[in-house]
């Protein structure tokens, strides 16, 4: 299938990591995008930007993201007095806010919550959301989003 | 032959006795030594020796000529040399015995001297008048040597002994001699032993004094206190005290012989000493052997009578009693004792039981004593005389009518009997009858008859007696081989015959001599060795010992040994081993060896007993290469090999040959050699095993095998060996158990020692922030980006999955990386990564599969398929590791108490302090925090909102303790402590502070338990409020 066809995944983390490994392992069946930050989500997810991405796929801890770069549950920008708390759950909050704003792509966020009470609530609040622990393989991983993309 | 030309040297002496003497210068010297010219007599004497250096006469001849002048050692060396010539030869025992008994001899001379003359006794003839005049000789010379001894009753048996066999003039008088003497000396003895003894000097206190002093060093220092005696007693002679003292003394010095001569001069002074007849009668039984057997008897008789108390006495004289063979006499002196202790109803005691049962033993055992027919009278003696003197003349009748009174008066006066059978008489029945339990008077009366007969026969006269002659006299047979047979001989030998047989039956040697004669000329050859073994075996003398050996030769028809081994152990059992080796050349290998294997087994003998084991080794050994696997010389070969210096043993591969070839052919003493040379090789197993075996081999019955102390000095060594080196197996083995178990120990505590995090988490609460970072991290970068990875074995390209694992940093080690960190921040020591339970399966795992990811694609890969599947399961694990993190439950009481420490402090040290005000969530919050951490936290927070509040116009404090849920959905539980100052605090102020205390304290403490801090403003009277928030349910 020719990249164009393929599925496209936006992947929001502050690093790089899920982009560059997604790419290698899954590229031949995925084109996966990054986007470091809300804003730069928000760019890419906006239709002048081209093709709209199948899914989303979030890291939550943003803690590499510079402060200024934080944004809170509403998407505005986080004080200064709230980065460090959200920091760690940016990509919750990122996803909340979309959701706030009405974006309802399939979303997988990468997280190792430990609570199957809270991880239940969030993919109900969130919807459509999929929770992939770090315990996932990448063949796991990969099923979830081919899943997620045909949603 | 040489059996005929005896007789007829017999023969020749019944005619001519004078011409036995060899020359008529041997004569002129006898007749010089009866002038007392003893000197010209032995310078004749040696001159003839020297041309006939084995004619025993001479010898003596000259022994005595020596003797008169003085040359006691020649003329000893003459008479020996003389007994040696001929042993039968009476006159040289007798000249001997009589020249040393003239002089003091010390015991054992005395012994020696006893027993040369009862071997002579032994060889003289029972039954021939040479032989009857040689036993008289010899027992006067033995009365001799005991009268000298003071042996008075032993004198006097011998001199009856003799007395019974006729004796002649010389002897008689001899006899008279020694009786006379002997009473005299019993005389003195009555004397010494009289109820008073000598009186005692009166001694001063001085004296007695030292005496007592000297007493007590005896047994300290016997010498010192025989000094003293003797000192003592060199100044009062008459005193018995130092006499006493100094028979101790010897005693205690060993000097035995002079202990007897001190406690028989006490003894002649004191008879009354029950002591020193005790001592002197236990000294002579413990040392004296059997020669002194007799005055210890009559020491300890002594003793007893002074001293009936002395119970224990009567055992030591049964002792001496057995040993003597006297096992009535044993009996009753036991009996004694046995009364005693009955009276006392004690049990008779083990060690005098034995003895009594031996003394029964050996009276049930004691062979049965032969009644002696009773020894002819005088009158039948005198009767013979006259008997002989009528016929003589020619009045047979006369003559028959004398000896017929002399045999009535005299009925075992066989003389008398055979001359009235050979002068028409009946035959003597009635002396037979008379003799019938006395085989050698049969024996006397055989020869009588068979002696009358050939003397009637050939009609000769009986020769004349002189002192330094000897005449060998036959009984019967070869003297008569070539002779005119008497008429009457065939019948004599008949009547003879029967008496023989009956004389043998009594068991008498010479008469089973006279049967085996008689046997082998009747072609019973097996009968006739009987006969001649029991002569042999009863040790008794034989007549003609060279006939013995030539019956034997003819019974025995083979002969088992060379005549080289013959002479060899004729010479050897002479004590002339050198003698023997100069005969036979002395070597054994090279040119001169003999190649004759039994002259190569004698020199090898000869060698041993010269004390030459190596070369008897040698000699052995080219034995057994002439004659292989030979028994004896392979016997003898072991036996010098495990004597001989252990490095003549080693090397000689023909040595270690032999012994195996011996050993294998169960000769014992092969074994203890072939023990010694493992020995000094330092195989000391096998030489142990090997000495065992030799100590453990049965010996032939009554055998004792030669080298059986040093095989056991030699096992006690090598066990000594082996206990040493299986203690330092032991020790080694102890020491490797020790360092195994020790390594064990080791290995044991490193595998025990350190906690898990699991238990770390719950001894130490702290620890859990730096295990949520690590949890955090290694499931984050190690599982979720690069382990999960592995799932796609197969899918993905290989390469892509190795770098995942392993690029850069791999995996494994950010695992290891991670733990470091954890154990750092550990106030607990943590086990290492490789045995911690969640971070080390998860760590060995990633190692695995980044090995596998080295290699090529094949079977191993499924290895890496097992780890990918336990990924998830080591995700799990970790996260139950958060789990563990503290709570510390905040409610009111709590929290009160934390305040009133902090008021405590606060008013202590004259800070202000305002009460704040509680706002409780519910009952409790509960914070994931460790309650240490949580109070610090606040008694911070509090003290600084104290002093904030303090400089308000109007303080207020709020402590608010709540639960939220944030934005990602997480509890979070909040700590507030407001305050009314109206100072404003700000995060980047609270930031920008120092660490270490106050608010920064704060700030890193909440940092660290993965909190945040945030400021909020309060309603009046508060102003704002420094919220701690930490997410309850992580990240």
């Amino acid at each position: 299938m020719s990249e164009s066809r393929l599925p496209r995944v936006l992947i929001a983390e502050d690093g790089d990591e899920y982009s560059e490994r997604f790419s290698r392992l899954l590229g031949a069946h995925f084109q996966f995008e990054r986007a470091g930050s809300f804003a730069e989500l928000l760019a890419k997810l906006a239709p002048e930007s081209g093709v709209r991405p199948s899914m989303l796929v979030f890291d939550l801890d943003f803690s590499r993201t510079p402060a200024a770069a934080l944004v809170d549950v509403d998407g505005a920008p986080a004080l200064a007095e709230t980065a460090a708390q959200l920091a760690p759950v940016q990509g919750l909050v990122m996803l909340r806010a979309l959701r706030l704003r009405g974006e309802l792509l399939p979303a997988l966020l990468c997280a190792d919550l430990d609570n199957a009470a809270r991880e239940q609530r969030l993919r109900e609040e969130l919807a459509p959301l999929e929770i992939s622990s770090s315990s996932e393989s990448m063949t796991e991983l990969a099923a979830r989003l081919e899943r997620l993309c045909l949603q | 032959m040489r059996a005929r030309s005896i007789a007829l040297a017999a023969a020749l002496v019944a005619i001519a006795p004078v011409m036995v003497r060899a020359s008529p210068a041997a004569a002129r010297a006898v007749r010089l030594l009866g002038s007392g010219k003893p000197g010209e007599a032995a310078a004749l004497l040696e001159g003839e020796l020297t041309h006939a250096p084995t004619n025993a006469a001479i010898a003596t001849d000259l022994g005595i000529a020596y003797q008169r002048l003085g040359r006691a050692v020649d003329a000893e060396q003459m008479f020996r040399r003389a007994i040696k010539l001929e042993p039968a030869r009476w006159y040289a025992y007798a000249n001997l015995a009589a020249m040393k008994s003239a002089h003091p001899l010390s015991r054992e001379e005395k012994e020696g001297l006893v027993r040369l003359l009862e071997s002579g006794l032994a060889r003289q003839a029972k039954s021939t008048p040479n032989g009857r005049n040689g036993r008289a000789g010899i027992l006067l010379a033995l009365a001799g040597v005991e009268e000298s001894a003071g042996n008075h009753a032993a004198a006097r048996a011998r001199i009856d002994a003799a007395r019974g066999l006729s004796l002649s003039a010389a002897q008689a008088r001899r006899a008279q001699a020694l009786t006379q003497s002997i009473d005299a000396g019993e005389a003195e003895r009555t004397r010494s032993s009289a109820i008073d003894a000598w009186p005692e000097p009166s001694i001063s206190v001085e004296f007695a004094t030292a005496l007592d002093q000297a007493e007590r060093e005896l047994a300290r220092d016997p010498s010192t206190a025989l000094a003293e005696a003797r000192r003592l007693s060199s100044l009062h002679p008459g005193w018995r005290g130092p006499r006493w003292l100094a028979s101790r003394a010897l005693i205690a010095q060993g000097r035995l012989d002079d202990a007897v001569a001190a406690l028989e001069s006490l003894l002649r002074l004191d008879p009354l000493h029950a002591g020193a007849w005790r001592l002197l009668g236990e000294t002579l039984a413990e040392h004296g052997g059997p020669f002194e057997a007799q005055r210890a008897d009559e020491a300890l008789q002594r003793a007893l009578a002074l001293e009936p108390a002395w119970s224990e006495l009567w055992a030591a004289r049964a002792r001496l009693l057995l040993r003597a063979g006297h096992s009535q006499e044993a009996l009753r002196a036991l009996g004694n004792v046995q009364r005693e202790l009955a009276a006392r109803a004690e049990p008779l005691p083990a060690p005098l039981s034995a003895l009594l049962a031996t003394a029964r033993t050996q009276q049930e055992t004691a062979p049965e004593e032969r009644t002696a027919a009773p020894e002819p009278t005088p009158l039948g003696r005198q009767l013979m005389r006259e008997a002989k003197e009528q016929e003589a003349a020619g009045n047979r009748s006369a003559a028959l009518g004398l000896l017929e009174r002399a045999l009535i008066d005299s009925p075992t006066l066989v003389e008398a009997a055979a001359l009235r059978w050979v002068l028409g008489g009946p035959a003597p029945d009635e002396t037979a009858r008379a003799l019938d339990a006395d085989g050698a008077g049969l024996v006397r009366l055989a020869a009588a008859v068979q002696g009358a007969a050939l003397r009637e026969s050939l009609r000769s006269p009986e020769s004349a007696e002189s002192p330094e002659s000897a005449r060998d006299g036959r009984v019967g047979s070869d003297a008569g081989s070539d002779a005119k047979e008497a008429r009457d001989a065939s019948a004599a030998a008949a009547l003879a015959r029967h008496w023989i047989e009956r004389a043998a039956e009594l068991g008498n040697a010479e008469a089973r001599l006279l049967r085996a004669r008689l046997r082998a000329s009747e072609g019973s050859a097996a009968l006739a060795l009987e006969d001649l073994s029991a002569a042999v075996a009863a040790g008794e003398a034989l007549d003609h010992p060279d006939e013995v050996q030539a019956l034997r030769a003819r019974l025995v028809s083979a002969q088992a040994e060379s005549p080289a081994m013959r002479l060899a152990r004729a010479q050897l059992a002479d004590g002339q081993p050198a003698q023997l080796l100069a005969s036979l050349g002395g070597a054994c290998i090279g040119a001169s060896a003999p190649a004759d294997a039994d002259e190569l087994l004698a020199l090898g003998i000869a060698n041993d007993l010269h004390g030459e084991i190596v070369l008897a080794l040698g000699c052995y050994q080219a034995a057994l290469e002439r004659a292989p696997g030979e028994r004896e010389t392979l016997l003898r070969f072991s036996r010098a090999a495990a004597r001989a210096p252990v490095d003549a043993l080693i090397g000689p591969a023909r040595t270690a040959a032999l012994l195996e070839s011996a050993a294998h052919a169960e000769i014992p003493a092969a074994q203890l050699a072939q023990a010694r040379v493992l020995a000094a090789a330092g195989r000391n197993d096998e030489a142990l095993a090997a000495v065992t075996a030799f100590l453990s081999a049965p010996a032939a019955p009554g055998f004792i095998e030669p080298g059986l102390a040093g095989a056991r000095a030699l096992q006690q060594r090598l066990d000594a060996v082996h206990l040493v080196a299986a203690e330092k197996r032991r020790t080694r083995l102890f020491g490797a158990a020790a360092l195994v178990l020790a390594a064990m120990a080791a290995l044991f505590l490193l595998l025990v020692r350190g906690s898990t995090l699991e238990k770390a988490l719950l001894r130490d609460p702290s620890l859990f922030p730096a295990v949520v970072r690590a949890v955090a991290e290694v499931r984050h970068d190690a599982l979720k980006h690069r382990a999960s990875a592995l799932a796609m074995l197969g899918t993905a390209p290989r390469a892509e999955i190795a770098r995942s694992l392993a690029g850069g940093r791999p995996a494994s080690q950010q695992i290891s990386d991670a733990y470091s960190n954890v154990m750092k921040a550990s106030r607990l020591a943590l086990r290492p990564l490789w045995r911690e339970p969640v971070f080390g399966a998860l760590w060995r795992d990633l190692r695995l599969a980044e090995a596998q990811l080295e290699k090529p694609e094949g079977p191993g890969d499924a290895r890496i398929r097992a780890v990918a599947s336990r990924v998830r399961t080591h995700g799990e694990r970790l996260g139950a590791l958060l789990r563990m993190g503290p709570r510390t439950q905040l409610d009111g009481r709590r929290l009160t108490d934390w305040i009133r420490g902090i008021e405590a402090e606060l008013r202590a040290s004259g800070s202000p302090f305002v009460a704040p005000a509680l706002e409780l969530q519910g009952l409790e919050v509960a914070f994931p925090v460790s309650e240490e951490a949580l109070s610090g936290l606040f008694a911070n927070l509090l003290r600084n909102a104290e002093a904030a509040a303090a400089r308000s116009p109007a303080p207020h404090l709020l402590v608010r303790v709540r639960e939220v849920e944030d934005a990602a959905g997480r509890i979070v539980a909040e700590l507030h402590i407001a305050d009314s100052s109206p100072l404003p605090l700000t995060l980047e102020a609270i930031a920008a502070r120092e660490g270490g205390r106050g608010l920064a304290l704060v700030r890193d403490l909440v940092r660290e338990w993965q909190g945040h801090v945030r400021i909020a403003q309060e309603a009046a009277p508060l102003c704002k409020s420094v919220i701690l928030c930490f997410p309850r349910d992580g990240a």
